[in-house]
């Protein structure tokens, strides 16, 4: 049997698996367990799990991971997000959509405190869904709105899908961190741009507020932002102008809310104690994950599947843009199905050597497959932000509902990948500054 | 359980001490040009302990990430057989981790295996942590088995 044969099966396997509700590390593991065993025998399966785990877990580098997680659970807890919105809800009452735009405006800067696509989503949903369906926004949009926001925490930093990257591909934390910065921003000065549009032609989605807001009250809810801009400038700052690696900017992000947290009197002892333990439990599904994935991308390698493909695709003269298109196309297929984390995990092992095959730039084939896997995750029928939102409108929304009002974001974010892939300094640039 | 509660409670005292020693080397390096000779040692085996240790209790939760799109199209009595067939899957994989962190414990273990770099500080009690992890992860499993196999026992001697 040839490589190619081997990996095929492999993933078919796989597949079955997933579909029987076997959970992806667990389907991973022992899908590369048994064909290990087969292909090159037990020597090399206990060397590979011996040496993997800990190996993986105990490196300096990827300490970012729990660090990221602890930073906004405080940061969360702390209600430093609240403030966030209440400022731009403020700041930008007089312009049409002004909830809308505060939600995306916020969302970027909960992005800055938090890497996790899904916590932004669920915690946008509790704060911001309710406000707007009481102004009568259309629940729709609102939710689409708040969905597909929560995807600027996978690529303003600290974003824990760069960091999963840098694991699965040896590149290195910092310059990926730095490079979502613009592609962060633009794709939220995208969204804000095409609601303004959006509603021009249906300004019945969100009708003008009612509320009264007073410079006072603006100027109050402004002066309690300091904090995210701090933590902003504590993370990104840091690591941007290379006062410390992206490790201890983890360690110095989560101290910095606890610190922000404990002046501000929001955080109590049961708070931090619960911050920790969540810490700890996302950061190993995450790492039971990338230990899998990266057991089986040594699989897929010894195997021969990889140098196969590689073989097939550099005879078959696809190119950069053939390739790329047929990334794109596995992004959008699989990601129907399959979570972020798990897609990222499944797909970058095969991709990225193809890629470096292809003398593609690695930091900005980073974006665009981090850019994929944040519109997989609002992409029906299984786009995990959507179901983030669903989960925490407590019935508000119905899934059709939210299926619709996301569509236009979906448009948007082509737009912007379009972007992306026909202008790559928008992405590249950045780092090269550092 | 007491012990994966008492496992996740140490890893997150683990994460707290990593916070703690990254900040305080930063801290402590740009103030008074001392930086910590530990803290790269310290903060690696402290996360690959935490991330151990929280294993447990993430199983034991059933928190590892699945894809549960497909549950719908198979039938209702193949639920507890699919479930039991997604621990098996993972007693396979965590029990192959746990074979190899027991191998690296012990070895690190015999030595008393110390940081060449650091001041000697010791590796050998994470390692071993680990080890212990992977294996209270295999526990909770076994019981998470046993108890499908008497539901799916009693469904089976339920009387229509």
């Amino acid at each position: 049997m040839d490589g190619l044969e081997t990996g095929l099966i492999a993933f078919a396997a796989l597949l079955g698996l997933l579909a029987m509700g076997v959970p992806v590390a667990f389907a991973l593991g022992v899908v590369a367990a048994a064909g290990m065993y087969l292909t090159v025998g037990s020597t090399f399966l206990f060397t590979t799990f011996q040496t993997t785990p800990y190996t993986l877990t105990s490196d300096y580098t990827f300490v970012v991971v729990p660090m990221f997680v602890l930073m906004g659970g405080i940061a969360g807890r702390a209600g430093i997000i609240s403030d966030l919105y209440t400022a731009a809800h403020y700041m930008l009452d007089r312009i049409k959509g002004s909830l809308l735009m505060a939600t995306i405006i916020a969302q970027a800067g909960f992005a800055a405190a938090s890497g996790s696509t899904v916590v932004a989503s669920s915690v946008f949903t509790r704060m911001a869904l309710p406000e707007m369906l009481r102004f009568g926004y259309n629940g729709g949009i609102a939710g689409g709105c708040i969905a597909a926001a929560g995807t600027l925490a996978g690529l303003i930093p600290p974003s824990i899908a760069m960091v999963l990257y840098a694991m699965l591909t040896t590149q290195p934390v910092g310059e990926l961190l730095i490079a979502g910065i613009i592609p962060g921003v633009l794709t939220a000065g995208a969204y804000m741009v095409g609601v303004r549009i959006m509603l021009i032609f249906r300004p019945e989605w969100a009708p003008p507020s009612k509320m009264t807001i007073t410079w006072g009250m603006r100027g109050r809810a402004m002066a309690r932002v300091w904090s995210v801009l701090l933590l902003m400038t504590l993370v990104m700052g840091g690591i941007y102008a290379g006062y410390y690696p992206p490790s201890a900017a983890g360690a110095v992000g989560a101290a910095g809310a606890l610190v922000i947290a404990l002046s501000m009197r929001r955080i109590g002892a049961r708070d931090i104690w619960d911050a920790l333990l969540e810490a700890a439990r996302i950061s190993a599904m995450i790492f039971a994950i990338v230990i899998a994935g990266l057991i089986f991308s040594r699989f897929l390698l010894i195997s021969g599947f990889i140098g196969e493909v590689r073989g097939f695709v550099i005879a078959s003269d696809l190119g950069v843009t053939g390739f790329l298109l047929i990334t794109i196309a596995i992004f959008l297929i699989l990601g129907m199905f399959i979570d972020s984390v798990s897609l990222l995990v499944i797909a970058v092992p095969f991709l990225y050597p193809i890629a470096q095959a292809l003398q593609i730039d690695p930091i900005w084939f980073a974006v665009i497959i981090i850019k994929l896997i944040e519109i997989a995750a609002i992409t029906p029928p299984v786009g995990l932000n959507l179901y983030a939102v669903l989960a925490a409108a407590n019935g508000a929304l119905k899934p059709g509902e939210l299926f619709r009002g996301i569509t236009p974001f979906i448009v948007i974010e082509f737009m912007v990948l379009g972007l992306l892939i026909a202008f790559p300094a928008l992405i590249t640039w950045l780092p090269t500054t550092m | 359980m007491l012990i994966e509660r008492l496992a996740s409670a140490v890893a997150a005292i683990a994460l707290a001490v990593v916070m703690l020693v990254g900040v305080t080397d930063i801290v402590a390096g740009e103030v008074l040009g001392v930086f910590l000779a530990f803290k790269v040692d310290m903060s690696g085996t402290l996360t690959a302990a935490a991330i151990f240790l929280a294993w447990p209790l993430v199983q034991s939760r059933n928190e590892h990430i699945n894809v549960d799109l497909f549950s719908g199209m198979f039938p209702r009595w193949s639920v507890i057989p699919r479930e039991i067939i997604a621990r098996l899957a993972g007693f396979v994989f965590f029990a192959l981790i746990a074979r190899g962190t027991w191998k690296v414990a012990l070895d690190s273990l015999a030595i008393r295996e110390k940081s060449a770099a650091t001041l000697g500080y010791p590796i050998w009690p994470a390692k071993l942590a680990c080890a212990i992890g992977a294996s209270l992860v295999l526990l909770v499993i076994t019981i998470q088995i046993g108890r499908l196999i008497h539901e799916m026992w009693r469904g089976w001697n339920r009387p229509i």
